[in-house]
C-alpha cells in the first residue's frame, strides 16, 4: 500500500508534493508554514493561531470573506489548523477547479489586507474559540496545566490559542511583523493530492507560484523559523533554554519562581479543581522529539498500553478493576521533544490516586521484563491497520504528505512509515521505556470536582 | 512576467459523479445483504444493522430506557464460546476495529480488519449476532460505565441544552430519552430485559448487512448464506409514536451550568422524517439558512457579529419524527441578542427569496462535496444501509445533483415558510439562569431548570 509522490523545489524554496490517487474526482490543495505556537512571541501568545483565522479575511486579491464565498461557489470547502510546530490550510474542490484552487491558496503568499474590522472581529470569535474550547469545557484546562510544567523553557509552553490578554492587544504590526518572517515560500510546503495529471499540474503550479518572491534568510530550508529564539527573548525563561533534541528538561523543577501562580513541585503531582463529575488523572512523560528511533518505539508502547479493549490499560482499569469510565493514551508529535501521555477519567467513585497506582504497576511490570512478544506483535497490528484506514482518506493522506515533507524533510516518508515500526523490537522499547517513563520526568495532573472542596 | 493575480480563474465544469456500482440480494428470510466491492485497500469490513433502536425501548416489558443500546453494547462483551476478554484478545491481535451500539432507529455492530484475516473476523462477529452470552458480570460493568458517561455528559453545556430541548419537544415520544437512558433507569435494567430485546428485535427479517472493500459479491454472499440463510424470518411489533406539537407561542427553557462562562443554546421545533418528499429542497435551503460555513447564520453571528466561534442549523431527521435545531455557543452577555438574530435569519429566509448567487452557490457547495462523502467504500455503505432503514428510494443518489439544480428560488422560500416556524420555538439555553433570566423574557414564558433530574 504505497502513495504514488512526486517532490520537488521551485527556485525561491517552496517545496511541492504532488500524490496522484485513484477515487473520486476531487483534489486537495494544501499549503503550510513552519511556524506554529510555539514561535509565537512570548508576550504575544496565540499570534500564530490569530493569523490562521485572518488569512480568510483578506489577502491581496481576496477580500474580505470573499475566500470561503468562492469556494463554496465552485463546490469546495476550505479549513485549517495551528499546531505547536506548524499552520496548515487546506481546501478541497472538484478536480475541474485545480486552477481556482492554486490562485486561491497562492495568495497566501501576497500578504494581508485584513482592516481594523476584521481583527477586531476575529479577536472575538477567537475568544469564543478559547472560551468553548478550553473555559467553559470540562478538563479544558489540562493543555495549558500540563504546557507549562513540561516545557517551562519553551515555546511549548502555552496554549496554541493563547492567552486573552495577549490575544485583545494584537496589533497589524505583530501580524504583519510575523506573517513577513513565517509566511515565506522557503518556510512552506504545498502539497496537491487526488485526481491530478502531474503535467498539467506541475505547470498550474508554477504559474501560480513560481513568482513569488523569496525573502532575505531564505534558503535555511527545514525550520527557518528557528525555534531557539523562542526561549531567549523569553523573560520567563529560566536560562537552561535547552530545548532542542533528545536533551530533556530534566531540571524542570527549579522554575517555581517563575510561576507564581502556580504549585509547580518537581516530579509531584498537581490537584486541578474543575466543574467536572468524573475525577481524571492525566500523566505527561517527557519523550524524544517526532521522528526519533525512541519515538517510535514508545508509540508502539501507547499502543500496548491502551489500543484496544484488550490492552493493558483498558484490560486492568476498565476490565478487571472497573476504575475507569475511559483511558487512552497517545504519543504527541512534537519536534523540539515531545511526550507521551495517559489520560483516565476514572468512575464517580474511584480516587485518582487509586486508579493512578494501578497504571503505575502496569508501566513497572513492562519495565520489569513483563511486556510480552505478542502484545508487540498486537500493537504493531493494530497501528498498521489503523494507518491503512487513515490513508484511504484523501484528505489524511495530504496532511501526513504535508507532515512529513515540511516537519521531517521529505514526504515520501509516508510510504516509509510502516517499517519504521516493524523495525522496532522488544529490546528497542525496554530501553527506551527505562529513560524515559521515570517518575522524574513526568508531570501528574488529578482533577476532582469541585464539588469535592466545597465540602 | 509578473502573473496578474487579480483574475479569478475560471473553473470547469466537474466530472458527473456516479454512485458506486453495488450489489444487493433479499434472503428468503428477510435478510438484505448489499455489497461494496473495492480492491484499493487491502481492507474488508463487515456491517450488521438491526432496525431496531432506543426508540423500541418502549415496547419492553419495563420499557426501561436505555434498554436497546446496553443490548447493543455487549453483542462484543462475551459469546456463549468466547469471554469479552477473549473476544478481545483475538479481534485486537489481528489489528481489528470493531464497535457496537445502538441510536434511535437501529443497532449496528461493525468490524473492519485486514483483508487477509476477514474471514476470521467475520466468523468471530457473526458469533456475536447470532448469540451473545449478555453475562450478569457484563450486564454490571457495562450499566456502571453507562451511569458514569450519562453522569460525566452533565458537565458539558451543550448536551444540557440539547437534552432539555429534546425532552421538553418530543414529551411523551419514545425520542425523547437519551439513547443511552436515564442514570435511574440504567441502573434497573437487568439480564431478562436484555434478552427479551434480543429476542424481540434481533430477527432476520429486521437485517441489514453490508459486506464492503477486498471482497466480491459472489464470496460475500456465499459467506453471509452459509451463516444466515436458515434462520427464520420473525417480525417485530409495530410502534405507535404521539403526535407531535411545537410550544406556540415560543418557550424558553433556561438550565444552570455551574461555573459557565458562555451560554449553549439549542433552539428549534419539530423537523421531518427522512423519507419526506421534500428531504432534498430542505437539504439545500438549510445550507444557505445554517448548514455551511458560508451560511447566513454562520455569517451573521461569526463573521459580522463576533458573537460565536461557530454557528449551526441542523434538520435532526429520524424515522418517525425529526426535528429542526440551530446550536450556538456564545459569551453570557450576548445569549439573547443572538438568540434574535437567530429569529430574524429564520423569518428572512422565510419571508423573501434568497438571492440566485446564495442559491447557486448551495447547489454548487452540495454537489461539489458529494464525491468526498463517497470516498470510501465503508462511507458509501453507510449510505446505502440509512436508505434501506429510512425506506428511501436506492435511486435517490441517483437522481441527488439534478434534484438539487433543478430547484428554484421560489422552491427554496416556499420550502422555508412551510418546514420553518420561528414563532414556535422551544429554545433551551444552558448557562448562567440568574444572568440569562434577565433578558430571555422577550421570547416567550421562561422555566428555569436547576438539576436536570427535575425532568428525567
Amino acid at each position: 500500500m504505497m502513495l504514488e509522490i512526486k517532490e520537488k523545489y521551485l527556485n525561491n524554496g517552496l517545496k511541492i508534493v504532488m500524490c496522484k490517487k485513484q477515487g473520486m474526482p476531487v483534489i486537495i490543495v494544501n499549503s503550510a508554514f513552519h511556524a506554529g505556537s510555539k514561535n509565537d512571541p512570548p508576550d504575544k501568545t496565540g499570534l500564530s493561531h490569530f493569523i490562521e483565522h485572518l488569512m480568510f479575511t483578506g489577502t491581496a486579491n481576496i477580500s474580505g470573506g470573499d475566500f470561503d464565498g468562492i469556494l463554496s461557489a465552485n463546490g469546495g470547502e476550505s479549513n485549517a489548523f495551528t499546531a505547536n510546530d506548524y499552520t496548515s490550510y487546506y481546501l478541497t474542490l472538484p478536480s475541474s477547479g485545480l486552477e481556482l484552487g492554486l490562485w486561491l491558496d497562492s495568495d497566501k503568499f501576497t500578504g494581508f489586507t485584513a482592516d481594523e474590522e476584521s481583527l477586531r472581529i476575529q479577536k472575538e470569535v477567537v475568544l469564543e474559540e478559547k472560551l468553548q474550547v478550553h473555559d467553559n469545557s470540562p478538563y479544558g484546562t489540562v493543555e495549558e496545566e500540563s504546557s507549562k510544567r513540561l516545557f517551562p523553557s519553551n515555546g511549548y509552553r502555552w496554549n496554541i490559542v493563547g492567552s486573552a490578554g495577549h490575544i485583545n492587544s494584537f496589533t497589524h504590526e505583530d501580524v504583519n511583523k510575523y506573517y513577513h518572517e513565517f509566511y515565506k515560500p522557503s518556510n512552506a510546503i504545498l502539497t496537491i493530492a487526488g485526481d491530478i495529471d502531474y503535467d498539467v499540474t506541475e505547470k498550474l503550479i508554477n504559474k501560480y507560484y513560481d513568482d513569488i518572491p523569496g525573502r532575505s534568510g531564505d534558503g535555511s530550508g527545514n525550520g527557518s523559523g528557528d525555534v531557539s529564539g523562542n526561549g531567549s527573548g523569553d523573560v520567563s525563561g529560566n536560562g537552561s533554554g535547552d530545548t532542542g533534541g533528545k536533551k530533556l528538561l530534566r531540571n524542570a523543577g527549579e522554575k517555581k519562581r517563575n510561576n507564581p501562580d502556580t504549585h509547580f513541585i518537581e516530579a509531584g503531582e498537581e490537584v486541578i479543581f474543575d466543574n467536572i463529575s468524573l475525577p481524571a488523572r492525566f500523566i505527561f512523560y517527557r519523550i524524544p522529539e517526532s521522528g526519533s528511533k525512541e519515538y517510535y518505539a514508545l508509540k508502539v508502547l501507547s499502543s500496548v498500553l491502551s489500543a484496544g479493549e484488550s490492552s493493558r490499560l483498558q484490560r486492568r482499569l476498565i476490565h478487571d478493576r472497573n476504575y475507569a469510565n475511559e483511558i487512552y493514551s497517545y504519543v504527541s508529535g512534537m519536534e523540539l521533544g515531545s511526550f507521551l501521555s495517559i489520560s483516565c477519567f476514572c468512575n464517580e467513585d474511584t480516587a485518582t490516586e487509586e486508579a493512578g497506582k494501578e497504571i503505575d504497576n502496569i508501566i513497572d511490570d513492562i519495565l520489569n521484563g513483563g511486556l510480552k512478544d505478542t502484545e508487540i506483535e498486537k500493537a504493531k497490528n493494530k497501528i498498521k491497520t489503523n494507518y491503512i484506514i487513515k490513508l484511504q482518506s484523501i484528505l489524511q493522506a495530504a496532511d501526513k504528505l504535508t507532515y512529513f515533507g515540511l516537519i521531517r524533510g521529505r514526504a515520501s516518508l509516508v510510504n516509509e512509515e510502516i517499517e519504521k515500526y516493524d523495525a522496532i523490537n522488544k529490546s528497542d522499547i525496554l530501553n527506551t521505556a527505562k529513560e524515559y517513563l521515570k517518575k522524574n520526568n513526568r508531570v501528574v495532573l488529578n482533577y476532582l470536582p469541585a464539588k469535592v472542596k466545597e465540602q | 512576467m509578473i502573473l496578474d493575480r487579480t483574475k479569478q480563474p475560471v473553473s470547469g465544469k466537474p466530472k458527473d459523479i456516479l454512485f458506486p456500482d453495488f450489489y444487493e440480494t433479499k434472503f428468503d428470510n428477510g435478510i438484505k445483504l448489499f455489497v461494496i466491492s473495492n480492491p484499493d485497500f487491502p481492507l474488508t469490513s463487515a456491517r450488521f444493522l438491526f432496525k431496531t433502536g432506543s426508540c423500541h425501548d418502549v415496547l419492553t416489558q419495563k420499557k426501561l430506557d436505555g434498554t436497546a443500546s446496553m443490548t447493543a453494547d455487549l453483542l462484543t462483551k462475551g459469546t456463549k464460546e468466547k469471554s469479552a476478554v477473549e473476544i478481545a484478545e483475538i479481534i485486537d491481535y489481528h489489528g481489528a476495529v470493531i464497535s457496537s451500539g445502538a441510536d434511535y432507529d437501529a443497532s449496528y455492530l461493525g468490524i473492519n480488519s485486514l483483508d487477509r484475516y476477514f474471514e476470521k473476523m467475520f466468523d468471530l462477529v457473526c458469533t456475536m449476532v447470532l448469540g451473545s452470552a449478555f453475562s450478569d458480570e457484563e450486564i454490571e460493568r457495562k450499566k456502571l460505565q453507562v451511569i458514569n458517561s450519562l453522569l460525566s455528559y452533565r458537565d458539558d453545556g451543550g448536551y444540557l441544552a440539547e437534552s432539555v430541548f429534546r425532552k421538553m419537544l418530543y414529551g411523551s415520544s419514545p425520542y425523547a430519552a437519551d439513547e443511552e437512558g436515564t442514570m435511574k433507569s440504567v441502573a434497573s435494567i437487568g439480564r431478562e430485559d436484555i434478552t427479551e430485546y434480543y429476542k424481540n428485535f434481533y430477527v432476520p427479517s429486521n437485517l441489514v448487512i453490508a459486506l464492503v472493500g477486498n471482497i466480491s459479491a459472489v464470496k460475500a454472499e456465499k459467506l453471509v448464506f452459509k451463516k444466515f440463510g436458515d434462520l427464520k424470518a420473525g417480525k417485530i411489533p409495530d410502534i405507535k409514536f404521539p403526535e407531535l406539537l411545537d410550544a406556540k407561542p415560543s418557550k424558553v427553557y433556561l438550565t444552570e451550568k455551574k461555573g459557565a462562562v458562555q451560554s449553549n443554546i439549542h433552539a428549534g421545533h419539530t423537523g421531518i422524517n427522512r423519507n419526506c418528499l421534500d428531504f432534498v429542497a430542505i437539504t439545500v435551503m438549510n445550507t444557505i439558512l445554517g448548514g455551511s460555513f458560508t451560511s447566513r447564520i454562520n455569517k451573521n453571528l461569526r463573521e459580522v457579529n463576533g458573537y460565536t466561534y461557530g454557528a449551526r442549523s441542523s434538520f435532526n431527521w429520524k424515522k418517525y419524527q425529526g426535528d429542526f435545531s440551530v446550536e450556538v455557543d456564545v459569551r453570557n452577555d450576548i445569549t439573547s441578542d443572538a438568540v434574535k438574530e437567530i429569529i430574524k435569519e429564520l423569518v428572512d429566509i422565510s419571508v423573501a427569496n434568497v438571492t440566485h448567487e446564495e442559491l447557486q452557490t448551495a447547489q454548487n457547495y452540495i454537489t461539489g462535496n458529494f464525491p468526498m462523502q463517497l470516498e470510501t467504500p465503508n462511507a458509501v455503505a453507510s449510505k446505502l444501509l440509512n436508505l434501506e432503514l429510512y425506506g428511501v428510494d436506492k435511486d435517490f443518489y441517483n437522481k441527488y445533483i439534478s434534484e438539487i439544480n433543478s430547484l428554484t428560488l421560489d422552491d427554496i422560500r416556499i420550502t422555508a415558510e412551510k418546514y420553518l416556524h420561528p414563532d414556535s420555538l422551544t429554545i433551551s439555553v444552558a448557562g448562567d439562569t440568574a444572568e440569562n433570566s434577565k433578558t430571555m423574557k422577550q421570547f416567550g414564558e421562561i422555566r428555569v431548570i436547576h438539576n436536570i433530574d427535575e425532568i428525567e
